[in-house]
């Protein structure tokens, strides 16, 4: 797995559980999210190479791209039973990305869940710049 | 943001309107709950629930509020049908997350002795955890029926009897739900998790009936004191967190390219009119029937899996549900307003309905009783039957609260679990729990809930509500 370990402060928040994630740049923000919310869902992430996902998304603005491409996380392994373990980046603006992610399948019984997330939402997220580097904070309903 | 309160009674406060608030608000709490309220973010989520176009009345929350993502938790705000929204935040992820509540003819001392082998043949019969899928799997067309037709689809394959159905909110269907609405993700997610119970929050709970406040009304329920209840409490899996990501994602858009300002992006939103609001009131029916459909079900699955345990007959466990509802949803719904009855758009998040005895909705058996109100308390200390009341229709739009509300965070309850066994203590008190998740009994730990004594006695109060009937839990299993 090529993403760093990721390093991210989680957030209290009375019925549900939030995340904060710093990067020194915007696509290491993105992974480092992506990472970091698989760390919150499960034991030890798995790592590897299988199946490639193509990810194309567009969004209002950095925050709600950064919700939508959670969402999309999520989704592979929610949906499609998929964790992911690595992610190129074709391409990453303000309101659109392109990615590949590489994929493991998902095993009940040797994956762990830690924790059930439902869903990524879209309250008191953000995506910010400031001299130190990007940040992020995102909320997601238990 | 400071939030400024003003006390009318012991059990209403005032939010003034202020800034971009189209209404005040009201909550239901007294002096002790309300001041947990100062310390997160629930009071700032009642007032920009307030600011949302259309809103009628106040922007509601009942004495379990607390703080939720956009709406807050124990939240309840109805929208004019013209000028007003309807919110996917505003009904939560876990769309028709509620309660059934099954009576039966078992007594305390019946089960007790054999708590250990019951709750282990309920955990092994019934899947539980996250992901969990059951041994149900839908054909497309399948869960197209199970979208539409909801309880009614379950007891038509056998799960239960139709006489379950006069004793289910709506009757297990809501009305207007259309399976051409949903994505794909959200069929693939609904395919495989009926007849599941999940995880986190979600339980099934056996209990028994330790103190009646209202003989009448007990016994017109079918309650009687040291009766064995069984409580579930789950909603629509996958299918529904998937049907609202996918409506909450497309109301953003919609919010941004209508330049609609919100105070949270979480209350993204649509008139309820527009062409985007129909189709989320549609797709969300269709999830309401699924998480009917699901506890008609695991009602079934539980019944089978207590006969097995006690070895007796039907005859002798006499199963019968008592009511399902619901508590995550939005519904339109006639009430009074300013004189006249008017058709709203009643948004409930983490709160019951609740109808008063002779609405024209309760079933014959219930009509002089009022609605049975499920209030579930922590797994480590008691719930409640409620009887609708009139307070209800002129002072909450037909709503109670849903359950004692969190007070602790997960976190905090996790380490305020360290170097404690939850299991022993629980044990101790006399309650057997069996769950799958490794933090899942730390996180729901009795001390992470606010006092569901205090939450209901408030409900009782302003009159939205009467105690029925006290249950104490003795067998728990949770995801």
């Amino acid at each position: 797995m090529t993403i760093k370990k990721p390093r991210y402060e989680l957030l209290d928040h009375t019925a549900d559980m939030g995340m904060a994630v710093n990067s020194s740049g915007l696509q290491e923000l993105f992974k480092q999210a992506a990472a970091a919310m698989l760390d919150i869902i499960l034991e030890n992430p798995p790592k590897g190479k299988g199946r490639k996902i193509r990810v194309s998304l567009e969004g209002a603005d950095l925050t709600d791209l950064m919700v939508r491409w959670l969402g999309e996380i999520l989704y592979m392994l929610q949906g499609d039973g998929l964790v992911v373990t690595d992610i190129e980046f074709e391409h990453l603006t303000s309101v659109s990305l392109r990615a590949v992610a590489q994929t493991v399948p998902f095993k009940p019984g040797i994956h762990i869940i830690r924790h059930e997330i439902k869903a990524v939402t879209y309250h008191q997220s953000l995506v910010s710049q400031d001299g130190t580097g990007w940040k992020t904070k995102i909320i997601f309903d238990m | 943001m400071d939030i400024k309160l003003q006390r009318l009674d012991n059990c209403r406060w005032l939010v003034p309107k202020t800034g971009a608030m189209r209404v005040p608000g009201l909550i239901f709490s007294n002096d002790e709950l309300i001041k947990r309220l100062k310390s997160d973010q629930s009071l700032v989520q009642v007032s920009n629930v307030a600011s949302l176009p259309g809103i009628v009345g106040h922007s509601l929350a009942m004495p379990d509020i607390h703080w939720g993502y956009g709406f807050p938790i124990g939240g309840v705000a109805a929208f004019d049908l013209e000028e007003g929204i309807i919110s996917p935040g505003g009904v939560g992820y876990d769309i028709n997350c509620g309660c059934r509540l099954m009576t039966t003819l078992l007594t305390d001392e019946d089960v007790r002795p054999r708590i250990k082998e019951t709750v282990s043949a309920l955990f092994s019969d019934i899947p539980t955890g996250v992901g969990s899928t059951g041994a149900i799997r839908l054909t497309k067309s399948e869960e197209a029926k199970v979208a539409s037709e909801g309880a009614a689809w379950a007891v038509k394959k056998g799960f239960g009897s139709i006489e379950d159905l006069d004793r289910t909110e709506d009757r297990g269907t809501l009305q207007g739900a259309d399976p051409s609405v949903l994505s794909e993700r959200a069929i693939k997610r609904g395919s495989d998790q009926l007849g599941t119970l999940g995880s986190g929050n979600h339980f099934l709970e056996i209990q028994s009936v330790e103190h009646i406040y209202d003989q009448d009304t007990a016994s017109a329920f079918g309650l009687f004191k040291g009766q064995v209840t069984v409580l579930i409490h789950t909603g629509s899996r996958g299918f529904g967190h998937q049907i609202c990501d996918d409506f909450l994602k497309e109301m953003s858009s919609y919010v941004t390219t209508h330049s609609i300002q919100l105070p949270d992006r979480q209350l993204a939103c649509a008139p309820v009119k527009s062409s985007l609001g129909q189709r989320y009131l549609a797709a969300m029916a269709c999830a309401a029937n699924y998480a009917w459909a699901n506890r008609q079900i695991l009602m079934d699955r539980t019944e089978e899996a207590l006969l097995k345990a006690l070895s007796i007959s039907p005859r002798e466990l006499g199963m019968r549900l008592l009511y399902d509802v619901c508590h995550n949803i939005a519904k339109i719904e006639k009430h009074p307003l300013e004189g006249k009855t008017v058709k709203l758009c009643v948004h409930r998040k983490g709160a019951t309905r609740s109808l008063p005895a002779g609405h024209p909705l309760l079933p014959a058996i219930y009509r002089n009783w009022g609605q049975p109100v499920l209030i579930p308390g922590d797994m480590g200390t008691r719930s409640y039957v409620l009887a609708g009341n009139e307070g209800a229709a002129t002072g909450s739009f037909l709503s109670a609260c849903h359950g004692a509300g969190r007070l602790l965070s997960r976190t905090q309850a996790v380490k305020m679990a360290r170097g404690r066994s939850i299991n022993r203590e629980l044990a101790n008190k006399g309650i057997y729990v069996q769950s799958r998740g490794r933090s899942t009994l730390k996180e729901e730990m009795p001390d992470a809930y606010k006092d569901v004594s205090q939450v209901v006695q408030v409900v009782h109060d302003a009159g939205l509500a009467r105690k029925v009937a006290l249950l104490k839990p003795m067998g728990v299993i949770k995801g």
